[in-house]
């Protein structure tokens, strides 16, 4: 069984390590004018370097758009986990009308599908760590930059840390039970497509409620001198009347009125008894956030594999 | 034991039923000659014993066993109607499948045949021609050394030196080893010399089945006069009738002479039998003595 799960699925295999080869090549290239820098950065946060050599990570921050674009078409990897390891798995035999050839020789369906997910799974899972530990590697270095924020940026959080190998297995098991469904391959990949970003787009809903956010008045802004990196998730402003009630921003801009865009007038919300407040999740959580994500796809991914091969092994059509 | 045995068993594809209320059994050692015309279910009653669809009612039961459990795969093969085999496979994988997949695969069996067939090892699956592939497809099956053997329409879309090819082929395996074979057809000019038991399938429900010789000595073709047919048929059960002129030509479920001396009778050939019955699909609302009796009751 494992010589022919290899064979039936190599060329896939195959193409996702050359599309991984391919990204960490170009990340690479990209994160290596920044690899001193980022060093630089961790020291300046550990106080061993001098200020004036933190001043000169100044020079690195800017807007890199292309960058952002290349680190956020990683997302597009586990999505075609999905699309072309998990789809075609059982789409493919049943379009092919395949499925009465090998269900046919002396091998349980069980079995079979098992065997198929005892290699496919840990390759997924395999192929997730190895994008996720890139990306990790690659941000971080990209941090000097000050446009790279991997726990607020919904199109980041998933493609660093934990989280990826088991967007991989996800992807996988969910391309699966949409091939049991459709039973041809090519509606399989693209509901599979449609679902892993439906699914996606869910958890980043969900993603600010894995704990209660922090309500406090803003650190200081860091002064000119010090240049330090805050991973920290911003929600949003909450405006706190000195009463305890939480004041809606219409009535904050009413009262004081500035320009769009622009922060709010402390000063002026302050007479009147409103201070401003930063809702957000510290960069502390990070791992925190991203085990919980994990969790919630590795254990989706279990459900839904479970239900798969049980519908495979017993049900006969 | 039963080869194959359905009791009851009946499928039904949304509003219609594929098969209905089919219930027989086929001794072991037999050939199959599973008839009907397009639609008459025979592929679902062959995916039914292969476990390749859930029943609406009913079961069927292979080599005394539920199909799909690992003990009835190892003892049975099935080639399906459209001959399906991974087309990116080279023949030799296809055989590394087969051998990796069955416990009693035998390798120089396979081999052998592939050789006599002259088809090359190193060929891709999906460049070979059709009747190249039917005849992997059949090898794959032959090789696993199953106990009972199901082939769906195996001659269908070849020529007839390939069918001639694959029907001696079998026939010579048949005769070595001690199998079950299944073949269904919609041809029964194919099968007529080499199947020894029937199964006549129309519109989803088993119109015959039974031993050949046993179906073929109890019909006698009747030609008499027209006006003498009511009368036999309220005596006898008649399955058709064609009336040519003033003459009746009639198929009737008699294995005993017919002692009024107006009708003369001659023996039945398989092809007659079997139009016979495919003209007139409400013969199997017919009781079914020969046909019932043979097929042990048992497990109702």
């Amino acid at each position: 069984m494992l010589w022919l799960t290899w064979r039936q699925h190599r060329l896939q295999l195959l193409a996702m390590a050359a599309v991984l080869a391919m990204a960490a090549g170009y990340l690479i290239y990209r994160a290596l004018p920044y690899v001193e820098p980022a060093r630089l950065l961790h020291a300046c946060g550990g106080g061993s370097a001098s200020d004036a050599e933190c001043q000169t990570l100044f020079n690195y921050v800017g807007v890199d758009g292309g960058l952002n674009i290349a680190l956020v078409s990683v997302n597009l990897i586990p999505a075609l986990v999905g699309a072309f390891w998990g789809a075609p798995l059982l789409a493919r035999e049943y379009e092919r009308g395949t499925h009465q050839l090998v269900w046919g020789q002396s091998v349980t369906r069980r079995r079979w599908l098992g065997a198929k997910l005892a290699l496919l799974g840990p390759v997924a899972l395999l192929g997730g760590a190895a994008q996720g530990a890139l990306l990790t590697w690659a941000t971080d270095k990209f941090l000097v930059l000050g446009t790279v924020n991997r726990f607020g940026d919904r199109f980041l959080f998933g493609v660093v840390g934990v989280v990826p190998p088991a967007l991989w297995l996800f992807s996988l098991v969910l391309g699966l039970a949409v091939g049991l469904l459709v039973r041809r391959s090519v509606p399989a990949m693209a509901i599979t497509l449609a679902v892993f970003a439906a699914v996606m787009a869910g958890l980043a809903m969900v993603r600010p409620y894995y704990a209660e956010p922090k309500v406090e008045k803003p650190a200081l802004a860091a002064g000119p001198t010090v240049f330090a990196v805050h991973e920290d998730w911003t929600l949003g402003t909450v405006f706190r009347h000195t009463d305890g009630r939480d004041v809606p921003a219409s009535t904050a801009a009413e009262l004081c009125p500035q320009p769009a865009e622009s922060a709010p007038d402390t000063a002026c919300l302050a007479r009147h008894g409103i201070e401003v407040l930063d809702k957000y999740h510290p960069g502390r959580r990070f791992w925190r956030f991203q085990w919980i994500e994990a969790g919630i796809l590795v254990a989706g991914a279990v459900l839904i594999g479970g239900l798969t091969l049980a519908r495979v092994s017993r049900r006969a059509d | 034991m039963n080869a194959l045995e359905t009791t009851g068993l009946g499928k039904r594809y949304r509003r219609a039923w594929a098969l209905r209320d089919c219930s027989l059994a086929v001794p072991a050692g037999k050939v199959v000659a599973l008839v009907g015309p397009n639609g008459a279910g025979k592929t679902t009653l062959l995916h039914a014993a292969m476990g390749l669809l859930t029943p609406t009612r009913g079961e069927a039961r292979v080599l005394g066993e539920a199909p799909r459990t690992s003990r009835t795969l190892a003892r049975v093969a099935f080639v399906a109607q459209d001959k399906p085999l991974y087309d990116g496979f080279r023949v030799s994988e296809l055989l590394r499948m087969g051998r990796a997949l069955n416990p009693r695969w035998d390798d120089g069996v396979a081999r052998c045949r592939l050789a006599e067939l002259r088809i090359p090892l190193d060929r891709r699956a999906g460049k070979l021609s059709g009747g190249q592939q039917a005849q992997i497809a059949l090898t794959l099956a032959l090789a696993k050394r199953p106990d009972l053997l199901l082939l769906d329409e195996p001659l269908a879309n070849l020529d007839p030196l390939a069918r001639s090819e694959i029907m001696g082929h079998l026939m010579s395996t048949v005769a070595e080893r001690d199998i079950t074979v299944v073949l269904s057809t919609h041809v029964i000019a194919d099968l007529a010399q080499t199947c020894d038991w029937l199964i006549l399938l129309s519109g989803g429900r088993v119109q015959v089945s039974g031993d050949v010789e046993e179906l073929l000595g109890a019909h006698q073709m009747l030609t008499g006069p027209v006006e003498a047919a009511d009368a036999l048929a309220a005596s006898t059960p008649v399955v058709s009738r064609r009336v040519v002129g003033r003459q009746v030509h009639l198929l009737v479920r008699a294995s005993r002479p017919i002692p009024d001396p107006r009708w003369s009778a001659r023996p039945v050939a398989m092809e007659d039998l079997v139009l016979a019955y495919l003209r007139e699909p409400d013969a199997a609302a017919l009781p079914r003595p020969t046909l019932a009796t043979l097929a042990p009751e048992g497990n109702r």
